[in-house]
């Protein structure tokens, strides 16, 4: 831990920016207007993404160090769980659970089984902010409690706050959730005056972003934004896995986690030899023995082209709904380690007709802009503002499973929605609203954000009561709702049974849990030290019971004596246990308990000493004396 | 405080884009929450909702159709059901396209300058609305612009218009779906 002084800053707090990303994860800070990354003592800015469980020590890990034991201890080992934020078991048909156990999951959770123990996406990234805010704190040598988080901009609401979520539980209040392609216009454009129309085609190693904006005189304002949160660099190297797989012995079994976690940290690195190189061959280590595999950069480009065209059909829809064309736009800014790839860039000069703005960064510039947002945020920046949209659109399940549309996709946000809504059934006391977010126009189809419940009407008949709920969506795309009773004017008690992620309920256990094992650990700590106490105290009563034991025995030395072995064996017995309350006990007891003999003992010792004085009297002496 | 006064503007059809755009940077300046040191839940819900409001004036007064019936919301007009129609100009035209596009199949050249008559038919009906639109709106104006009873006359006939227009311009679309030239 850091130590803590104020007063380097006479300003405000520092707000941390920071990218949590799906491979790597940065942490940076606005300095009198200029963003940082922060590096650790090697210089490295880069924290991977990778959690380890430590089942001997029941520690996790980030960041380096995990790292390393995604190849020597896969089965420990989490990577890229971005993908599992504010996802539950039915979307796992949609995202590969790559070299990571999640077979345990819930409806309502995905689960990382790693070992002996399952955790929550939440709390894997949770490791990861800890990391990042640690690094910050030594870095700066002050305590930090906020941050700005970047998030792709096509996450929905229950990703969002998954995110938010993951910062309680490092003990980071995160003041804002920023879209990472509108961050990076944001760290793009600090030092631009020109007004202009930019694209961010951000493509990391889970998610893709597109986001037009339009930069004037400060103001970064959203046009649209467009996205898919399952498809990234991840993806190409699952490709090569499967690509390569096949030159393996057919008895290696495929589904080994150990042997998977191989296969895709070579296919990242024969990824990314390809983007220098034509053709990138690689060894395969496992069991003791070394395959060889090798791949062209024509088979690559043939294995990742219909997810490279899929981003180029996105980009065209979110033109459309900016009403621009693809000439319209002055700047292509280049986001996330994936646009270093040759052929990306080749599609994406051919699409927009010009060339590509790579002068930034690809991997820090999302935690710069990040930056940037804190220091709004702090009011330290004047001068900008940031206008971000809603990526989906927010609904209401009507009748027949259909859902009607209150907020459109790419509408400004803060957004509002305002909707009434009565009862069907005479005395009615609650009506249950279904919230979903996406563009399909089934429920089913869509994302389920909540069920809201509407409680303690006043009883009337049916179709009277007219309860108005504000659906409003906050600056970090987040919904909020609030409900009215019109015509009896009462606030409606709204109940929200968030249908991923997690309760408000778990939440509360979960930091419960949190501050339990803190609790747990100082126990742990209290029994060391007291085992140690006691320890000392039985050696020097068994050495007064020793002394003691020739004494005359007038005015109860015997019974003393008892009463001394008595407490003894206690002590003896309590330590056996964990519990460092009931050892103090037994301590005091027999602190107590030997303290008349002690006195005794102490008294011969020392009239041997005097020569027959009593001590009373050496003490009386010494007083007169003085 | 309804939407043209939160820009500082009077009510009014004809609305010049770069000036609202300018005013809403202007507002976003000190209203969007980000530029709001706030302390309380209450108050950054306030907040939030005083900058939800500017985004939904801005998104209704810059887009045409919205902001005529923003306006209509405005003088309490009630909106009618209007009956959507091919007006009598274009429905022998359409009659005869369809036939053909039933029929022939594939004269691809016939089909296509057919198409391309009646697009460019749509397309004149369309401006047609646009300034039946416009004259309406535009003597609503020159009545000193009431936003009550006295607006109805002028808004029955912008509205038909903007209900014509948008049947057109839908019929357009479909039919560039169908047959992408």
């Amino acid at each position: 831990m850091a130590s803590v002084t104020f007063g380097r800053f006479d300003g405000p707090e520092i707000i941390l920016g920071i990218d949590l990303g799906t491979t790597n994860s940065l942490v940076a800070i606005s300095e009198k207007g200029i963003p940082r990354v922060l590096k650790d003592s090697d210089g490295t800015s880069i924290v991977p993404s990778v959690i380890h469980w430590n089942e001997k020590e029941k520690r996790l890990t980030a960041g380096v160090g995990a790292k390393n034991s995604r190849v020597l201890d896969a089965k420990h080992t989490a990577y890229s769980v971005k993908r599992f934020m504010g996802r539950g078991k039915s979307d796992l048909k949609n995202i590969d659970g790559g070299a990571v156990d999640i077979s345990g999951s819930t409806d309502e959770n995905i689960l990382i089984k790693l070992g002996n123990k399952s955790f929550s996406a939440i709390e894997l990234s949770s490791e990861i902010l800890k990391v990042l805010k640690n690094r910050a704190e030594v870095s700066l040598n002050m305590q930090i409690s906020k941050a700005v988080v970047t998030v792709p901009a096509y996450f929905n609401d229950s990703q969002r706050s998954a995110t938010r979520l993951a910062g309680t539980l490092a003990g980071l209040d995160v003041v804002r959730i920023v879209n990472e392609p509108t961050a990076a216009a944001l760290a793009y454009g600090l030092d631009k005056k020109k007004n202009d129309l930019i694209a961010v085609y951000d493509l990391g190693g889970g998610t893709f972003d597109i986001s037009l904006l339009k930069l004037h005189d400060g103001i970064f304002e959203v046009l649209a934004t467009n996205g898919d949160t399952t498809l990234g660099g991840d993806d190409f190297d699952n490709a090569i896995v499967d690509f390569i797989s096949p030159s393996l012995p057919k008895n290696l079994d495929r589904n080994d986690i150990q042997l998977r976690s191989t296969l895709i940290e070579a296919a990242e690195k024969l990824k990314i030899n390809l983007s220098e190189k034509e053709e990138a061959s690689a060894e395969i280590k496992f069991h003791n023995n070394n395959y060889q595999v090798k791949i062209t950069r024509k088979d690559f480009i043939s294995l990742i082209e219909p997810l490279v065209k899929k981003t180029v059909a996105i980009t065209q829809v979110a033109l459309e709904d900016a009403h621009l064309k693809a000439k319209d736009i002055g700047d292509i800014v280049m986001v996330g380690g994936s646009t270093r790839i040759p052929y990306i860039r080749q599609t994406l000069r051919d699409f927009f007709g010009k060339d590509l703005n790579i002068s930034m960064n690809p991997e820090e510039v999302v935690a710069l802009g990040a930056a940037v947002q804190a220091d709004i945020l702090s009011g330290q920046n004047q001068d900008m503002v940031l206008l971000d949209v809603v990526p989906l659109s927010l609904g209401i399940e009507t009748y027949g499973g259909t859902v009607g549309k209150i907020i459109h996709r790419n509408t400004k946000i803060p957004a509002m929605a305002q909707e009434t809504f009565t009862t069907h059934v005479d005395g009615q006391k609650n009506v249950l609203i279904h919230v979903l977010q996406g563009e399909r126009e089934l429920a089913v189809d869509c994302r389920s954000l909540g069920r809201f419940n509407l409680k303690g009407l006043p009883p009337m008949p049916a179709g009277l009561p007219k309860i108005q709920v504000v659906f409003l969506i906050d600056a970090n795309g987040i919904l909020r709702v609030g409900a009215k009773e019109l015509t009896t004017n009462t606030e409606t008690a709204i109940e929200v049974k968030p249908s991923y992620g997690l309760t408000d309920k778990q939440v509360e256990e979960m930091l419960h849990q949190s501050f339990e094992n803190a609790e747990e650990d100082l126990k742990a700590r209290q029994l060391i030290d007291t085992r140690v106490e006691a320890d000392g105290i039985l050696r020097s009563a068994e050495k007064i019971l020793k002394e003691g034991e020739d004494l005359p025995d007038h005015v109860g030395v015997m019974a003393n004596v008892q009463e001394i072995r008595r407490a003894i064996e206690n002590v003896k017995e309590r330590i056996k246990g964990e519990d460092y309350l009931a050892i103090k006990d037994a301590l005091e007891d027999l602190e107590t308990a030997a303290k008349p003999l002690a006195a005794q003992v102490m008294n011969r010792a020392l009239q041997a000493k005097m020569g027959q004085k009593n001590i009373k009297d050496v003490l009386d002496l010494k007083k007169e004396n003085s | 405080m309804n939407f043209f006064e939160l820009f500082g503007i009077k009510p009014s059809y004809f609305l010049k884009s770069e000036q609202l755009e300018k005013k809403f940077y202007e507002l976003s300046r000190i209203l969007h929450p980000d530029k709001v040191q706030t302390k309380s839940i209450e108050e950054l819900t306030e907040v939030t909702r005083k900058s939800a409001l500017l985004n939904m004036a801005f998104k209704i007064l810059k887009n045409d159709d919205e902001r005529a019936h923003y306006l209509f919301e405005l003088a309490h007009f009630n909106l009618g059901a209007v009956k959507k129609s091919l007006p009598p100009e274009l429905a022998e035209e359409y009659f005869n396209l369809q036939e053909v596009l039933e029929e022939e199949g594939n004269k691809s050249e016939e089909i296509q300058s057919l198409i391309q008559n009646f697009s460019s038919l749509l397309e004149k009906q369309v401006v047609t609305q646009e300034t039946i639109r416009d004259e309406a709106f535009r003597g609503w104006e020159m009545a000193q612009g009431p936003l009550d009873e006295r607006a109805f006359p002028f808004f029955t006939r912008a509205y038909d218009a903007i209900q014509q227009k948008n049947y057109l311009e839908s019929m357009a679309d479909d039919l560039e779906k169908k047959w992408p030239a």
